[in-house]
């Protein structure tokens, strides 16, 4: 046989993304049209809806940071066989981490102070993340169903603690903690968009996790591992360590994310004000398929898909539900080149 | 004394490596008979089982039943694995009485039903315990005893006494000649175990690389003829074109294994070969010697370090490459590319400053394929290549860490005669760089071939390790057998 017969064109693979992308679009303008009471309107606000105004862009960029991470997050996870879905937990957990050390820091720490909180919610992230890892490595217990279950476990509890007289505000209509001091607010950069200066430590994030994900010994290990884990371990590597990293590395990522919305957009612990952000983020690595560098245009696209069904459903009279319709079509066709992807993952399980 | 089922012409190719298992075969069962079916590893005695259950279609020939009789439980034809399919949250019970027509059976009613049907067998089973707890013996025999609450008609034992004591077996093959006089049924049990077969089969039948070399009974045929049948003594083993030199007796061993189901001591330059039967162990022994599953009894030693607690990371680091049975699941990433499939050992090394460059990946993977002359680009995926390119490359990239030993588990599986060759070169050139060499295999020829010393794990233990010299196939196949 030709050994060079076979070899795949890397081309294949994102023609067939564009492929599926394409045919979600269509799909969505048709809907578009079928369901609008002015078409044209509602294909101009739903393509240009999200880059309107500078509020617009602001929110739009502003959410995508936060996927980006949250997407970052799940392709850390899913990308060394380990699968994460406690994300919607490990992010409020973040949110709490911050908050709290935002509350008991003196305000006079300023920079320093603000910097902590970020850790105080990558550290929060990332133990619960890490104590599925260590359940893993320790008794063999699956993270698909300890991630999860630890998450929806936590989101309660904190619920719980921000009614609480720790944390709890006098005086507001919604279910929210004190206000965290001006001191240790992530500064506003497009105001009055939600913008704000966390989310220039995005790229950055994505340049390091990339290149130690693609390029060192340890990202090379961890790649080994997602792709065949009898292999890896065969090979001699540690099955209980590189269990415990990519979760607590993940569960970190969560945290952070969390840790943002809090000192940069809510400047408190608002109930329920990640929902959804970890569930988003394993659509963005799904559609990155877990590379950290496509994640970014993938949490681009994803946001700009969600902001643009909303900017239609408000003005186009659009039952509220179509905005769902709209992402639910494009994630269809996307993920659904990725089954046999997933099928060969998850048949690499020994 | 009526036919129940006739095999005509059959035969069968695995597409996956081409090997035809079966090769043009008829037969046929009567009512009332005990059929055993010999053959040594890989012959195809399993697969025209499988044929015959209805498991496998033919891709060639036909099976003809007698009339009411089906493939399946329930229309009278069964195969009962050595390792029967289980759904580990089931109790014995409930695995037992799966597929039972009638009514519902209660826990209580159905385990006093087992129990008086296994009492037939002499064996004792907890019903009580999980599949996932029981053990494939446990299990061969709860799945045994149910099969007999069925209307059975036809009944395929595959090697039903592999694991079981002189005892267990005498009961269980007596248990069945019973059954099938009194119910003019028909058994077929495939064995290995040559006394076996003469004791309690109606009908012998042998199977070599897939076709059926003969068809006799108890009476025609010997001990001595069965063996030679199964390992003909015209068969000689091709001597090597560059023989190993000897080693010297005053060099001190580098892998030694003690108390345990095979000891051995080998010194670097030494090839040893292990071959068993299937279902003698050596399916764990590979597990054992590499550190992937415990150590049940004894110690193992390497470079004079006691290493029968390290995990396979410890054996490593001491010096063992591994060579796996399990190419595509073990031994390689399949789907990652030929460089990522070489560089697992040096990563660390290929990567100054903790970046892993492109550049020495690539450089590395074409400095090894030029050693080795392997195939391939460092970008290509590993499942391009053919079988027998990657088992050249992971020998490659397991011999480039210049081991101490040097573990081989049935390195030839699936490859054509000139990729063998290539293969067995290799395996020598290790050993003359030093290594300390063990092959298991169930190939004897095989051993004859590449190995420099060879002993036979049967019965639990190592049996008459000697120098390849002192072996013929014929006295291979004696050994194996356990003919004396």
């Amino acid at each position: 046989m030709n050994p060079q017969a076979k070899r795949p064109n890397p081309l294949i693979g994102f023609a067939s993304t564009a492929i599926a992308l394409a045919v979600a679009l269509g799909t969505t303008v048709v809907l578009l049209l079928l369901f609008g009471s002015d078409p044209a309107h509602a294909l101009t606000s739903f393509f240009g809806g999200p880059f309107s105004s500078s509020l617009a862009w602001g929110n739009t960029l502003n959410q995508t940071s936060l996927l980006i991470l949250t997407g970052l997050a799940a392709s850390v996870a899913f990308g060394s066989g380990s699968f994460n879905l406690g994300g919607e937990g490990q992010i409020y957990l973040g949110g709490l981490g911050a908050l709290a050390a935002a509350l008991v820091l003196p305000p006079g720490w300023g920079i320093v102070g603000l910097g902590l909180a970020l850790c105080a919610g990558v550290l929060a992230g990332g133990v619960w993340g890490g104590l599925s890892g260590a359940l893993k490595a320790r008794w063999e217990a699956d993270e698909l169903i300890t991630t999860f279950l630890l998450s929806a476990a936590i989101i309660p509890v904190v619920d719980s603690l921000i009614t609480s007289p720790l944390f709890a505000s006098a005086g507001s209509y919604l279910i929210t903690s004190r206000k965290i001091p001006h001191e240790f607010w992530l500064a506003g950069l497009l105001p009055p968009s939600n913008l704000h200066a966390g989310a220039l430590l995005v790229l950055p994030l994505v340049v390091v996790l990339g290149v130690l994900i693609s390029s060192t010994p340890w990202g090379y290990r961890l790649r080994l591992l997602g792709r065949s884990r009898a292999f890896a371990h065969y090979t001699g590597i540690s099955l209980a360590r590189y269990s415990l990293l990519p979760l607590g590395l993940s569960g970190g990522l969560h945290g952070l994310a969390g840790a943002l919305g809090v000192l940069g957009t809510q400047h408190a612990l608002v109930q329920g004000f990640s929902s959804g952000w970890g569930w988003n983020g394993i659509a963005v690595a799904l559609i990155a398929r877990t590379n950290p560098w496509a994640v970014v245009p993938a949490a681009l696209l994803f946001t700009f898909l969600d902001q643009a069904a909303r900017t239609v459903v408000l003005q186009g009279q659009f039952p509220f539900q179509l905005s769902a319709l709209f992402q639910a079509a494009i994630l269809f066709f996307i993920t659904a080149q990725l089954v046999p992807v997933a099928r060969r993952k998850l048949r690499g399980k020994p | 004394m009526a036919v129940l089922a006739t095999l005509s012409h059959l035969s069968k190719t695995f597409p996956d490596n081409g090997v035809r298992a079966v090769d043009d075969v008829s037969l046929e069962l009567n009512e009332g008979e005990v059929l055993a079916l010999l053959g040594e590893n890989g012959a195809g005695k399993t697969t025209l089982m499988a044929l015959l259950a209805g498991l496998l279609a033919p891709d060639e020939g036909e099976v003809f039943l007698a009339s009411g009789l089906s493939p399946g439980l329930a229309a009278g034809i069964a195969l009962v694995q050595q390792h029967p399919p289980f759904s580990p949250e089931l109790h014995l019970w409930e695995h037992a009485i799966l597929g039972l027509p009638g009514r519902h059976l209660e826990k209580k009613e159905a385990v006093v039903t087992l129990n008086a049907a296994v009492a037939r067998w002499g064996f004792q089973l907890d019903w009580h315990q999980l599949c996932r707890d029981a053990g494939p013996l446990a299990l061969q025999k709860a799945t045994l005893t149910a099969f007999f609450l069925h209307p059975l008609r036809l009944l395929i034992l595959d090697e039903p006494t592999a694991a079981l004591g002189p005892h267990e077996a005498e009961t269980l093959l007596e248990g069945v000649r019973a059954w099938t006089r009194e119910t003019q049924a028909c058994a077929v049990f495939v064995t290995h175990k040559l006394a076996e077969s003469l004791g309690w089969a109606d009908r012998i039948a042998v199977m070599r690389s897939g076709r059926l070399e003969a068809l006799t009974t108890p009476a025609h045929t010997s001990l001595e003829h069965l063996s030679q049948l199964l390992f003909p003594s015209g068969l000689a083993a091709t001597v090597p074109e560059d023989p190993l030199p000897p080693v010297e007796a005053t060099l001190p061993p580098v892998f030694v294994a003690r108390g345990t189901r095979a000891d051995f001591s080998l010194r670097a330059g030494e090839i040893l070969g292990l071959t068993s039967l299937r279902g003698e162990g050596a399916e764990d022994l590979e597990e054992e010697l590499t550190g992937l599953s415990p150590l049940p009894e004894g110690q193992l030693f390497l470079g004079g370090t006691d290493v029968s607690q390290h995990s396979i990371a410890g054996l490593r680091r001491l010096g063992l490459s591994y060579v796996p049975s399990d190419r595509m699941g073990r031994g390689s990433s399949p789907h990652s590319p030929l460089a990522s499939n070489v560089i697992p050992y040096q990563a660390t090394r290929l990567a100054p400053g903790g970046i892993l460059r492109r550049a020495s990946v690539r450089g590395y993977f074409r400095s090894l394929a030029k050693r080795f002359s392997l195939q391939g680009e460092p970008g290509q995926k590993l499942v391009t290549l053919s079988g027998g390119n990657i088992q050249k490359l992971i020998l490659a990239r397991e011999m480039d860490q210049g081991p101490r030993v040097l573990l081989l588990a049935e390195p030839s599986w699936g490859l054509d005669l000139e990729a063998r060759r290539e293969l067995y070169r290799l395996i020598r050139l290790a050993a003359r760089k030093g290594s300390a060499v063990v092959i298991l295999s169930s190939e004897p020829q095989e051993l004859l071939e590449v190995c420099t010393r060879i002993g036979v794990l049967r019965a639990g233990r190592l049996q008459g390790e000697r120098p390849t010299s002192q072996w013929s196939l014929e006295s291979l196949g004696r050994e194996l057998l356990g003919v004396s």
